[in-house]
């Protein structure tokens, strides 16, 4: 009797049923890139083999830890460690992956043996046949990028002999590839630094002393248990918590769909439930039946997304940039989770709708006229389009509702990534900057460029001045991001970071902090601020107007390098022309000489760098996700009106309208809901941006832009949708055939 | 009776449903109807009265057979949408209003996409609910209105576009007998006074007993035709049958002697126009 119910009105149920599916796929896919980071991450740490993991104290994640290697021979030498591994973890850039992990491990140590060779030598073997630094890659990166032992690989700039194949059953290192840890640091740019420290133990029972002991030696240190090491890693919680709050989003329109489908559903049959009312169906049957339609409902869209979402798992798998961070087969647990929401999803979207049913009094339900054209209207208001939505107001808000979330999503969306771009655009540029150079290919995070670089580019024809300047993020007080600009005291680009209070910085041991980030650490203008436990005397707030910078602070460009252990590094610089319209010319000739920077215009900075291209395009996924969950939506809904006004359609054709005219109506209408929701997801994103912008650890961060351009191509999403939701709805309408649609009972 | 006045003829007017099992709907239907007419089609259901409607109105295609409505041959005409806006309206058994549109609304709706002006599509609305009675309850919806109310709607909206021919299926088939009398006499003077003609579907004697003539159906063909007269032609028959009738027929002394000239002139005319 339940699968009659979702039969009667097929073309309803597959469109509800896609949505879920859409739904359960986002839950399990991006559940799964989670799963493989943790999965990556557990391996780094109690795969190692190691019993303890030294690691940089306030580093957001592992891969912004940097320790000075002299601490490893401190630490061999401490009682009850038995032995000290380096570890170095980076990204690198290498043909078409522009995110390659790469680790760097000590060749005799005890970590790396973990790597199995199955083909080739190991990193120990120095005998690189045919010359050339020793890698070992994993067994997927080499399939992936169909490399073989004896094969080059290119890292950056820097050429590597294949010396053997590994496998460890772990993607996110079968993905990679091992160096040794010079060459790793070489890489990274930091050289004489690892990211971590793994130690062995003679006795597990000391484990809490020798723990202790470290802490107590180097306080700006973490140790943890190799264990605990996963948990520790912020970079996890934000990919659990991104991964949630898409297939949230996914969830909650789906369930939006699911409910109008229901609630449309319940009310065709409204003489039917009298019916079974009045043959002796209790409450609680008629509440189980609607329950019922709607759990199966959604637990067959819940195994149709799990469906996508294994081949969407598949398809991405096989593609070597992300494959690293997936795991190997889908965790079952993920199935189950999905399957376990969708179900969650169909109660608790049902409960409404077989709650009015139930509630149904049995004789005035059975004298329900309406199921065709919807209930009789009693009051006119507004238009003939608005009238038509208003016959099931019910409908049209649901639908409404699925529309503006995925509107809400794409603005916010939209909103963050343009705030971002913009501010890096800003800080990286400044005022009276013509050109910016980062290190080619690489994150923005994880950019470094020699500062005699940026001493050379200074000396080529037609620069005026160049100045290099380092970033960072560290953990201060509460802030989890505090981002630290260390500049040269005297150059040009400290000019833009306008003090207002106190004075400009002049010296190491100095900071000026941003206002936002005074305000929110409660600090003045004389007191002491202590960034990775060393302390920097305020002496100056600023005012910038960039979130980025007023929620940081500044120190002089050696204190940076120092802080950050990168000396004679920088992230980023800046060129400072005599002739501004020589920009192209300049840009050419240091790309050619220096092929290991990337330089842009100003303006142009953000249109060049690969990270902020994938932000951008990651929340146009996301948006896109739940536009095509509102779409189905939309389009069931306008399938749901035309099919119940089959007979006004055929009296409309036989009072002489033309198809073309038919077509048009359905079509108005759905622009005019869509339109309706695109507005109210405008307001709600509006109102949403507000109070994230006055959210002070998201607004140190980025400050969220709203802009014409962003109002215009959502409202023109809108549109399209309504359009494409409409369409084949109004193509259907427009054609019946006018004496078989009057006969349409 | 000239070509000109003939509004509809079918010639050998064939429908068949269905690939499989046929249904011949429509097995060879010769008829004609002229201008200024109000008659019925009657039968049992099935018996292709609808059909026969539903061609006539350009509703469907014949599967063979022609249908020429004002001279023109439906086959031939390219807009049959237009052709419908313009030359039929349409009264069907459920009102089939628009529920979110006022009567007035209701009204326009056959005149939206015709060349008539915003303005003067809603004076003609109003003027002709007015005609139907219905002038204080123009801007109530369909489900404001008695059944008798919304199918006079109905019919207002039939007359919109002022076509030559309107076509009735089943009219009164859901209304009460009082109801149903009221609308086929609301029909009757508007076939007097617009001289619209028109062609009512129904399986009720009793309203074919109103219409001129009746065309009786039975499994696809037109089996017999009576011409209903109304009470006053009733007795102008039996008058002519008689003795006197027939004697002034046929112009006997008789006759000429017992009437004046004048009296006899008029008497012939009438029974001239009665005989044939």
């Amino acid at each position: 009797m339940i699968l009659k119910g979702l039969s009667r009105r097929k073309t309803r149920t597959l469109l509800t049923l896609l949505g879920v599916a859409i739904a359960v796929a986002a839950i399990v896919s991006l559940g799964a890139l989670a799963e493989g980071l943790t999965i990556g991450y557990e391996a780094l740490g109690t795969g190692s083999g190691a019993d303890l993991l030294v690691a940089d104290a306030d580093a957001v994640d592992i891969v912004f830890s940097a320790v000075e290697e002299e601490v490893g021979e401190r630490l061999a030498g401490l009682p009850g460690v038995k032995e000290v591994d380096r570890m170095v973890y980076t990204l690198a850039a290498t043909e078409d992956v522009p995110y390659f992990i790469v680790f760097g491990y000590d060749p005799d140590g005890f970590a790396v043996r973990r790597f199995r060779i199955v083909e080739g030598e190991g990193l120990s073997t120095r005998s690189a046949p045919h010359g050339g630094r020793p890698l070992l890659l994993g067994r997927a990166a080499a399939d992936d990028l169909d490399k073989q032992v004896g094969d080059t690989i290119r890292l950056y700039e820097t050429t590597f002999r294949i010396v053997g194949i590994y496998e460890t059953g772990t993607p996110f290192e079968d993905g990679a590839a091992v160096v040794t840890v010079e060459d790793a640091q070489r890489l990274s740019g930091h050289p004489h630094q690892v990211n971590a420290f793994l130690i062995k133990l003679r006795d597990l029972g000391e484990l809490d002393r020798v723990r202790e002991r470290i802490e107590r030696l180097f306080p700006d240190l973490t140790v943890t248990r190799s264990s605990d090491f996963a948990e520790n890693q912020e970079t996890l919680a934000y990919t659990r918590a991104f991964s949630w709050a898409v297939s949230f989003l996914a969830v909650l329109i789906g369930g939006v769909g699911v409910m109008n489908t229901m609630l449309m559903s319940v009310f065709e049959r409204t003489r039917e439930f009298g019916t079974l009312r009045a043959v002796g169906w209790n409450r609680m049957r008629v509440l189980g039946l609607v329950l019922g339609e709607s759990t199966l409902l959604n637990g067959l869209g819940g195994v149709l997304g799990v469906g996508l979402g294994i081949a969407a798992f598949k398809a991405v798998s096989r593609s070597p940039a992300v494959s690293g961070f997936l795991p190997d087969t889908l965790p079952p647990a993920l199935i189950v989770q999905g399957l376990g929401v969708a179900l969650a999803v169909g109660l608790i979207s049902g409960i409404y709708p077989a709650w009015w049913a139930s509630r149904l009094p049995p004789a005035e339900a059975m004298r329900y006229e309406g199921s065709a054209g919807g209930r009789a209207p009693r009051v006119r208001v507004g238009a003939a389009v608005l009238r038509n939505l208003l016959r099931q107001p019910t409908r049209s808000a649901l639908t409404m509702l699925g529309i503006g979330i995925a509107i809400t999503t794409m603005v916010g969306m939209g909103a963050l990534a343009d705030g971002m771009i913009a501010e890096i655009e800003r800080f990286v540029g400044g005022a009276n900057v013509h050109l910016v150079g980062m290190q080619a290919d690489a994150s923005i995070d994880l950019s470094t460029i020699d500062e005699r670089i940026v001493r050379r580019i200074a000396a080529l024809p037609g620069v005026k001045d160049a100045e290099g300047f380092l970033t960072g993020y560290a953990t201060v007080g509460d802030l989890p991001f505090f981002v630290v600009f260390g500049y040269p005291p005297r150059g040009y680009g400290i000019q833009d970071f306008t003090v207002v209070e106190g004075e400009p910085l002049t010296a190491n041991g100095q900071i000026i902090l941003g206002r936002v980030a005074a305000e929110n650490l409660n600090k003045r203008v004389g007191e002491t601020i202590r960034i990775f436990d060393r302390p920097f005397r305020i002496v100056g707030i600023y005012e910038t107007g960039v979130p980025l910078q007023d929620g940081g602070g500044v120190i002089s460009l050696r204190d940076a390098q120092n802080l950050f252990g990168q000396p004679h590094k920088v992230s980023f610089f800046s060129v400072r022309l005599e002739d501004p319209e020589a920009a192209q010319a300049v840009k050419a000739s240091i790309e050619s000489r220096f092929p290991e920077v990337m330089v842009s215009e100003s303006t142009k900075f953000a249109e060049n760098v690969t990270d902020l291209q994938l932000t951008k395009a990651s929340t146009w996924a996301i948006a896109l996700l739940a536009l095509v969950i509102g779409g189905a939506g939309m389009m069931n809904t306008m399938g749901m009106s035309v099919y119940e006004r089959t007979r006004e359609i055929g009296v409309l054709r036989a009072l002489g309208w033309r198809r073309s005219r038919i077509l048009g109506m359905i079509l108005r209408e759905s622009l005019v809901l869509s339109l309706l929701g695109g507005v109210g997801g405008v307001v709600a994103a509006l109102v949403l941006i507000f109070l994230m912008n006055q959210n002070p650890t998201v607004a140190g961060f980025v400050k969220m832009r709203f802009s014409l351009d962003l109002l215009v191509q959502t409202l023109l999403t809108a549109f399209v949708l309504g359009g494409l939701g409409g369409i084949y709805p109004a193509w259907r309408a427009s054609r019946l055939q006018p004496v078989e649609a009057l006969r349409y009972e | 009776m000239g070509e000109n006045d003939v509004i509809v003829e079918t010639r050998n007017l064939v429908k068949i449903y269905g690939d499989g099992a046929q249904v011949r709907a429509l097995n060879g239907v010769n008829m004609r109807v002229v201008r200024g007419e109000f008659i019925s089609v009657m039968g049992p259901s099935g018996s292709g009265k609808s059909t026969l409607l539903n061609m006539i109105g350009a509703l469907d295609r014949p599967t063979s057979g022609q249908v020429l409505v004002n001279g023109q041959d439906l086959g031939e005409v390219r807009d049959l949408d237009g052709f419908r806006a313009r030359t039929v309206g349409f009264v069907f058994q459920l009102h089939n209003l628009i529920p979110t549109l006022t009567a007035r609304e209701n009204v326009e709706v056959p005149m939206v996409g015709q060349p008539v002006g915003r303005a003067e599509r809603r004076r003609r609305a109003e003027e002709l609910l007015a005609l139907v009675g219905l002038a204080d309850r123009m801007d109530h919806l369909p489900a404001q209105l008695s059944g008798g109310e919304r199918q006079r709607v109905a019919i207002a909206r039939a007359l919109a576009n002022r076509p030559s021919l309107v076509l009735a299926d089943e009219p009164t088939g859901d209304l009460d007998s009082r109801s149903g009398a009221e609308i086929i006499q609301l029909m009757r003077r508007l076939n007097r006074e617009l001289g619209t003609t028109f062609i009512l579907v129904t399986h009720d004697p009793a309203v074919a007993r109103q219409t001129e003539r009746v065309l009786v159906m039975k499994d696809g063909r037109i089996v017999r035709e009576h011409h209903v007269g109304t009470p006053f032609e009733e007795d102008l028959k039996a008058f002519r049958d008689s003795g006197l009738g027939q004697a002034i027929l046929a112009g006997d002394d008789v006759a000429r002697d017992l009437l004046t000239p004048e009296e006899y002139e008029v008497l012939l005319r009438l029974l001239r126009r009665i005989a044939q």
